[in-house]
């Protein structure tokens, strides 16, 4: 009877530090846009269309950046910055990631048609945590 | 003792059944879908709108949803796959959450 508990305990929770990944559900998974395989950093600035994501997240502040061909790789539609009419003052989370839309959403759109026509891909918005102002770096790129 | 020990396995057992409950019941609900986990979800699969295409979401009894949008301050954006199995409409965004 413990053990069955354990075992539910376990399945539930994932309680045994022995049994974490190996047999857990794929909905546990949270972060499904990293790639498998190496990345290396790469500072927001130096990237460029030749450059793909191995993951939507910042490490240390920098990007973190994978070979093109690797299952997942994330490509670089554009290396830009938030529009002219971007606040001075950092505005709201929610704010930034609607500008970083309004100017990534056309370009990777764009991007995509051309590359496959009818094809869709997730939309891909890196930023830094800190706020420069209309010239704070955006990165946009595309997860097909 | 042995008394004891019943009792404890017993109000394990009812905990547990109460944390099953508990993991359970919401994913069956769309207020689940607007979350920062997603599996690959096969989506727009009937005709009418968007061609079929695999992407990161969930399936639930009210429907599917997925990510399409994301950003780096991890602010996931899902749209809500409109396809009842006989007609697929035009998906439309369904919510945001940072996470």
């Amino acid at each position: 009877m413990v053990c069955a508990l354990s075992a539910i305990a376990t399945a539930l929770a994932g309680c045994g530090a022995g049994d974490a990944g190996a047999g857990d559900p794929a909905e546990e998974s949270t972060n499904p846009f990293r790639v498998e395989g190496p990345l290396t950093l790469l500072p927001i600035g130096e990237a460029t269309q030749d450059t793909c994501l191995g993951d939507y997240l910042l490490e240390e502040g920098q990007l973190q950046v994978t070979d093109c061909s690797t299952a997942g790789a994330m490509p670089v539609v554009a290396a830009t910055s938030f529009a002219e009419s971007a606040p001075l003052e950092r505005p709201s989370a929610t704010s930034i990631a609607e500008g970083a839309s309004a100017v990534c959403g056309p370009l990777i759109d764009a991007w995509v048609t051309a590359e496959d026509p009818g094809a869709v891909a997730v939309h891909v918005m890196v930023y830094p945590d800190v706020w420069e102002g209309p010239t704070t770096p955006l990165i946009c790129a595309a997860r097909r | 003792m042995v008394s004891a020990v019943k009792r404890t396995v017993g109000a394990s057992v009812s905990v547990l059944l109460v944390a099953i409950g508990l993991v359970v019941v919401p994913t069956s609900t769309a207020s689940a879908s607007v979350g920062c986990s997603a599996v690959s979800v096969r989506v727009n699969s009937t005709s009418g709108g968007e061609g079929a295409s695999d992407r990161n979401g969930h399936s639930h009894m009210t429907g599917k949803h997925y990510v399409s949008r994301i950003t780096s301050a991890k602010m996931w954006y899902w749209s809500a796959d409109n396809d009842n199995g006989r007609t697929d409409k035009w998906d439309t965004a369904y919510g945001f959450i940072q996470c």
